[in-house]
């Protein structure tokens, strides 16, 4: 078996609230992660999530167990620079992560400061641009990007360091309905081409294009499991406050009825199918 | 009693190289009392159009008149009605600067000019309205907050100016759908019990659908859809896919099934609506 991308054994973070009791955000997490995963994380706000999603890129360590990336322990200092290199992170706002005036010097600037030579960052760039399609925008500057192009151009910036894992937390929460459209294709494309994905959202038509959805909920793992087995478990998640997508929500309420619909329901094709028969 | 849009124009740097027209001759007419939902995709000219609703911006040609008033004018009067105009902006927790979550939320009260009484009974019932103990949060700071507690307070320094008009710019971007739900529950609160009239800028159709009477469509920067909500989503599939914008998930999933022959009534709020649409086809054709 290869190495996992990520493995937490026994993880907590911890830090004190202003009257200085210890408040756990994150409790006895274990967790493996392996290469080519396509992860959801879901959670409401203040569950933890993106306090984990923290630890994978070392902008947090545990206070308590381990976390390690393709086996170096994230509290190691002589790791960070290495793992940093693996794990590439894009947050919600579009805005706060691009450091160039001009979109290809944006995509340049990890490789620059890894002293990749220049030929090499050339090459790297333009794969890059092309793997998420906005080569045609590589001189722009970025103000004229829209938020769904912004997100893409942070996506390639992480391609062009060869990372070989991609954390989003929340990256489409700012984005309309065509921009978020185009960062999850593109997601999903790279997902094909082996990169392991993370990402943290708040909509569940984004988590049931994953291939695993891990549910957090005050700090501690309540659920773990393909989106089929996790979004069957409509009450539950509407409990924990979080939503369900609608053909499964739908599926729970006609059986209710007493309308009898046969399998795992998540989706409009297979509420169809059931309804069609 | 309303906010009046007449053949507005606005160009944003006119005479400049760079000159781009944002919306172009809209004319709009928002009676008091109604909660109209504006969608667009990104660069359709919402935010141009809400900046001009309360006097942000200045229409390159045409006018903005609020109540009767036109609030382009310089005058106290003008200035006076742009007050009526609360607005919420996107992510307003981070434009939180007090050091107490009281401060904060009476800063808007303060530069209005009311006494010290009246500002603290605006900041008590702003709290109030928004779901935070008075007695325990007043005194903190808005810092220590979560990011939703940090929007309640957001919400209420808008709230304290006791609008008459309130616009908000993707109230619910970034919350998860219980912190969405509850947020929400206290606007349409608010327009009930107050009759204050709400305007709601969203990419969120599901949000929409369920609290708005009226739905404006906005695209490259003209109205292209004003209706009521379901029965634009009903008969306007084309004009909306034409937006960029999609019709609500439960909507989806109705007209989907729909297509695969299932005669049921697409005209739904909720999922629970939706549930009973479909049980009533089902049952209707004696199935169960």
């Amino acid at each position: 078996m290869s190495t996992p991308m990520i493995k937490l054994d026994h993880m907590s973070h911890t830090y004190e609230d202003e009257n200085g009791q210890t408040v756990y955000a994150l409790k006895d997490i274990s967790l493996e992660i392996q290469p080519g995963e396509f992860v959801a994380i879901i959670g409401t706000n203040g569950s933890g999530k993106s306090t984990l999603a923290k630890h994978f890129n070392v902008l947090l360590v545990p206070t308590e167990g381990t976390c390690e990336v393709l086996g170096m322990r994230t509290d190691d200092p002589a790791n960070l620079w290495k793992i940093r290199q693996n794990v590439g992170m894009v947050f919600q706002n579009p805005d706060n992560q691009i450091v160039a005036a001009v979109v290809e010097e944006d995509v340049a600037f990890g490789p620059e400061n890894l002293g990749v030579p220049p030929e090499e960052i050339r090459q790297r760039v333009s794969d890059a641009l092309a793997r998420v399609r906005m080569t045609a925008f590589a001189k722009h500057g970025p103000h004229l990007l829209s938020g769904g192009q912004k997100q893409r151009v942070a996506i390639a910036g992480i391609l062009a360091m060869q990372s070989r894992c991609i954390v989003l937390d929340e990256p489409t929460a700012m984005l309309d309905p065509m921009g978020r459209k185009e960062v999850m294709d593109t997601i999903r494309q790279l997902n094909q081409e082996g990169i392991t994905v993370i990402i943290i959202t708040h909509f569940m038509e984004e988590a049931v294009q994953a291939g695993r959805v891990i549910v957090i909920h005050h700090g501690e793992i309540k659920m773990d499991g393909t989106p089929r087995e996790v979004f069957t478990h409509v009450d539950e998640l509407l409990e924990l406050g979080l939503d369900v997508p609608v053909p499964a929500e739908l599926a729970v309420r006609l059986r209710r009825k007493g309308i009898p619909l046969e399998g795992d329901i998540i989706s409009k094709e297979e509420l169809g199918d059931a309804l069609c028969q | 009693m309303s906010i009046k849009l007449e053949h507005v124009t606005h160009t944003y740097g006119l005479g400049s190289p760079f000159e781009k027209t944002a919306l172009h001759d809209v004319s709009l007419e928002i009676e008091s009392g109604e909660f109209v939902g504006i969608i667009g995709h990104t660069g359709s000219g919402k935010s141009t159009l809400v900046q001009l609703l309360n006097g942000l911006l200045q229409p390159t040609q045409g006018t903005v008149t609020v109540d009767g008033m036109d609030i382009s004018q310089k005058t106290k009067e003008a200035m006076q009605m742009r007050h009526k105009v609360g607005m919420v902006f996107q992510y307003p927790e981070y434009q939180l600067f007090e050091e107490t979550i009281a401060k904060d939320i009476a800063f808007g009260p303060r530069n209005f000019g009311l006494s010290d009484d009246e500002i603290e009974d605006r900041v008590k019932e702003a709290m109030e309205f928004v779901g935070l103990d008075y007695k325990t949060y007043a005194d903190r700071s808005p810092f220590r907050l979560s990011g939703g507690q940090m929007r309640r307070v957001a919400i209420a320094g808008v709230i304290a100016i006791h609008p008459q008009y309130l616009i908000l710019d993707e109230p619910s971007a970034g919350l998860d759908p219980a912190g969405r739900r509850e947020i929400f529950a206290e606007i349409q609160r608010w327009h009930r019990e107050k009759n204050i009239t709400v305007i709601l800028v969203s990419h969120n159709m599901d949000d929409i659908s369920r609290m708005a009477s009226r739905l404006i469509v906005l695209s490259q920067g003209q109205i292209c859809i004003d209706g009521e909500p379901l029965a634009v989503f009903a008969t306007e599939q084309e004009t909306l896919h034409r937006a960029g914008v999609s019709v609500p998930p439960v909507t989806e999933v109705l007209q989907y099934l729909k297509g695969r022959g299932l005669p049921l009534q697409d005209r739904v709020h909720t999922v629970e609506e939706a549930a009973d649409s479909i049980y009533q086809c089902i049952r209707g054709k004696g199935h169960a």
